[in-house]
């Protein structure tokens, strides 16, 4: 029962990124590789944020939220007004970057040996212990994230979005300042990714920079190209689909030292597949890199 | 002087460039050229091939900065402003290839081009005055779609209509930005008989409603039936100003077509 | 003090700009950013490492051996994934997830074949070094600088004095009138990728003879080749030559004025900057490319 509460709460927090991510990789359409690395500024904030200040649940998600949307300032200012090739680029850059902080600014982030000790999180005056209260919390941010995301995709702003999807050129043409468009839209997608991140860090109370790495990056662009880009499930679908899939990996007895690459090497070569093959994805309306 | 915020939409009264260039390579695309374009006026531009005329209408709307010259809108100069702004001034153009969300339905497409939505806004996508915003939008739309000759393609998705149905989407989608100055390339490129008067007839109304309009063409019929004045332009520069016939009857025009 | 950082920024260099011209050779061939590039250079330093550290033939034999596979893998990745999905109608954005793909494929591959640590090419003892002018020069890193110097020259012949260049050079400029002039562009593409994924194979053979690798070291050299390459204009071969000089330079000065972890960051300040300060020229802009 523990185990499968486990798994469910992962597949949550998955799923928040993939819905995050979906923003970007399906209603943009571009490629940002940035997202693991926007996770881990959420999840490292809330972390010290509860271990040394002794912050509620919901002063830290607001601060990983501002962290996370800040360090996707950095994207915007400089490769927004470019093609999308360089923004790519920018994101390939800025997750390397950001990793290797976590791991080289050891003063902070303790470097490789990560942070330990997070406290569970504490909301006013009720601290969510049970692994099946944090479930319930879990369940319910990522109602919030969903319900959020999908308000922005389908109003008219998710309007200008797809157009820059399709014909950025057209879209400037009707008087649409597509720079301010994209800017928002990956700042949106930076707080969502933020948000899970600081939920992260409260459940897995112990957090290092291997979660948060270019591979994490690639993987979240699998489960929203797989499970379906520019949906109202298709992320949530991919998350679950993946976890689902690693976990069954695991009864299949591997060994634990090989698990993670096997796992990885699967994803990439679903994502090509997915690419190739059925570009909808699982649920998806829209033919993803067609 | 340079323009601090759009003038008014309802009082501007003239688009022009003045001594513009701009070059490609070692090639001039558009050399010092000058133009205007006013309210109620239909003005046609011809000429052969590569002689700058798609140019001259990214120069006028924003989509190419010239390296000379400039471009003003009553006389403020706009020049170097950025595409999105100069159409928010109220100049909206068509593309020779026509550039429309083709997955899409036609009365979205429109939806899009609508200018001042409040759900474009991040925040306003979460109030309630958006909701009841796009239902008055759409109506507006789907009234325009009907007067340019599209009822009934509503739901259609763009890439199901024929070519000549999507160049009225275009169109409809300039008129639903609410531009005062329409510049259209080769609007009439690849319709039927019928359509090219169905299109002029919708032109002429916009032009009695006090738009300007501006169009490249090839089909010298249509310009002769809508063109006010022409433009013939010619490696880049100016041939010829003036009515169409008057134009015509010059021997270097007929030169620069023939050669 | 000086003089040993002037010698560390030109092996530094001569790394970077094998990464960064091989990636540009690429880009214009096949109109993308190829990031499985980064996986060719991984392959090669295992490779290197498999042929030298432990079959033990000689260094030379593990550098062509490097090369070799190095071509094989772009040239697989070209005939076998990039072109089918090409023909299936996959746009630029669908290649790029498809190159994540198989760098993350290939990255984990490497990994479960070989473990995390990392790999040196050669036992410390066997690499000879010698001080000049108060430098220390390995004979590891002097072989990168040699070798990266033939590389270049051998680059430049084929380009402009052979036929095979002058067709990869039509590609590059104009791949639409190329076909219409009967090139065989598909020929040409291959050749980019061969051509582009030896020079990264040289580069990781290289690396992992001078320092050390693991199978993340591709991600590392990707950025920086990439960065070089960007901020020397994105399409010509000798501007990522001249970025590579400029970015290693910033790498060994922020590597002596502060430590070794800034190199990483130092990079993408160098890529950052470049593109919030580029000028929005009509050549390089998108309004160029799409309203005309």
């Amino acid at each position: 029962m523990e185990y499968i509460l486990r798994v469910l709460v992962l597949s949550c927090v998955y799923a928040m990124l993939a819905v995050s991510l979906d923003l970007i990789v399906g209603y943009v359409g571009i490629l940002s590789l940035a997202q693991a690395a926007l996770f881990g500024i959420g999840a490292y904030t809330s972390a010290l944020l509860a271990i040394h200040w002794q912050l509620g649940f919901l002063s830290t998600q607001f601060v990983s939220i501002v962290a996370a949307v800040l360090v996707s300032g950095l994207l915007s200012l400089a490769a927004f007004r470019l093609k999308e090739d360089y923004l790519v680029i920018g994101s390939f850059g800025l997750q390397l970057i950001v990793y290797s902080g976590f791991r080289n600014f050891v003063w902070l982030t303790n470097g490789p040996d990560g942070v330990g000790g997070i406290p569970r999180p504490r909301l006013l005056f009720w601290t969510i212990e049970s692994d099946g209260a944090f479930f319930a919390l879990a369940v319910v941010c990522l109602a919030v994230s969903w319900q959020l995301k999908n308000m922005i995709s389908s109003s008219p702003f998710g309007r200008v979005l797809r157009a820059i999807r399709e014909d950025e050129t057209f879209a400037t043409s009707l008087g649409k300042n597509t720079m301010v468009f994209k800017c928002l839209a990956f700042a949106f997608s930076a707080g969502l990714a933020g948000s899970a991140g600081g939920l992260y860090a409260h459940y897995a109370r112990f957090i290092d920079p291997s979660s948060f790495t270019l591979d994490e990056s690639v993987l979240l662009i699998s489960m929203v190209v797989i499970g379906g880009p520019a949906s109202v499930w298709g992320p949530v679908a991919g998350a679950f689909a993946l976890v689902a899939m690693q976990e069954g990996l695991r009864f299949i007895g591997l060994p634990a030292s090989t698990s993670a690459q096997v796992r990885q090497l699967l994803y990439g070569a679903l994502l090509i597949v997915i690419v190739a093959t059925r570009p909808k994805g699982l649920v998806g309306t829209y033919r993803f890199g067609r | 002087m340079t323009l601090d915020f759009p003038p008014v939409l309802d009082e501007v009264k003239c688009l022009s460039c003045e001594r513009v260039s701009k070059h490609y390579g070692g090639i001039a695309a558009v050399q010092n050229v000058s133009c205007r374009l006013d309210c109620k006026q239909i003005v046609a531009v011809i000429g052969p091939n590569g002689a700058g005329k798609t140019t001259l209408i990214n120069i006028l709307s924003g989509f190419v900065r010239p390296e000379s010259g400039r471009l003003l809108l009553d006389g403020y100069d706009i020049t170097g402003r950025p595409p999105h702004d100069v159409a928010v001034m109220g100049v909206c153009r068509t593309f020779q290839e026509v550039r429309l969300l083709r997955e899409a339905t036609v009365v979205e497409n429109v939806l899009l081009a609508r200018s001042t939505q409040a759900g474009e806004s991040i925040f306003g996508a979460f109030g309630g005055a958006s909701r009841r915003q796009e239902v008055e939008n759409r109506r507006n739309c789907q009234e325009l779609l009907d007067f340019v000759g599209l009822e009934g393609c509503h739901s259609h998705l763009v890439s199901a209509l024929s070519f000549g149905q999507q160049k009225l989407v275009s169109l409809a989608c300039c008129l639903a930005t609410g531009a005062r100055f329409l510049m259209l390339d080769e609007p009439f490129a690849g319709l039927h008989r019928r359509e090219v008067n169905d299109v002029a007839v919708v032109l002429r109304r916009l032009q009695q409603e006090g738009r300007a309009i501006l169009f490249i063409e090839h089909d010298v019929a249509a310009v002769r039936e809508l063109a006010d004045s022409v433009l013939v332009m010619d490696e880049g520069r100016i041939l010829a100003q003036g009515p169409i016939d008057e134009v015509l009857r010059r021997s270097d025009v007929a030169e620069a077509y023939l050669a | 003090m000086s003089l040993q950082i002037l010698f560390n920024t030109l092996v530094a260099s001569a790394h970077c700009a094998l990464v960064a011209v091989g990636f540009t050779l690429i880009y214009r061939s096949a109109k993308f950013f190829h990031f499985a590039h980064a996986a060719v250079y991984t392959v090669a330093a295992y490779v290197g490492y498999v042929f030298s550290a432990l079959i033990g033939l000689n260094i030379y034999i593990a550098i062509i051996a490097a090369m070799a596979a190095a071509a094989c893998l772009g040239a697989a990745i070209d005939l076998w994934i990039y072109r089918p999905l090409r023909s299936a109608g996959a746009s630029a954005v669908g290649l790029l997830a498809a190159s994540l793909g198989v760098l993350i494929a290939v990255n984990n591959a490497v990994s479960l074949v070989f473990g995390d640590d990392t790999k040196k090419l050669l036992p410390p003892d066997s690499i000879t070094a010698f001080e000049v002018l108060g430098v220390r020069i390995s004979s590891t890193r002097l072989l990168l600088i040699i070798l990266t110097l033939l590389a270049w020259a051998l680059v430049y012949l084929l380009l402009h004095a052979t036929r095979i260049g002058i067709v990869l050079r039509a590609v590059a400029s104009d791949n639409d009138l190329a076909i219409t002039c009967g090139v065989d562009t598909k020929m040409a593409s291959v050749l980019s990728f061969v051509l582009g994924s030896a020079l990264a194979g040289l580069a990781g053979v290289m690396w992992v003879a001078t320092t050390a690798v693991h199978p993340g070291a591709g991600f590392s050299a990707l950025l920086t080749g990439v960065t070089a390459a960007v901020v020397g204009g994105g399409r010509s071969l000798r501007g990522a030559v001249a970025g590579s000089v400029f970015v290693s330079a910033a790498q060994q000065v922020a590597s002596w004025k502060f430590s070794a972890e800034w190199q990483d960051p130092v990079v993408f300040g160098v890529l950052l900057a470049y593109l919030i300060v580029k000028p929005r020229s009509a050549e390089l802009g998108i309004w160029k490319a799409r309203a005309i």
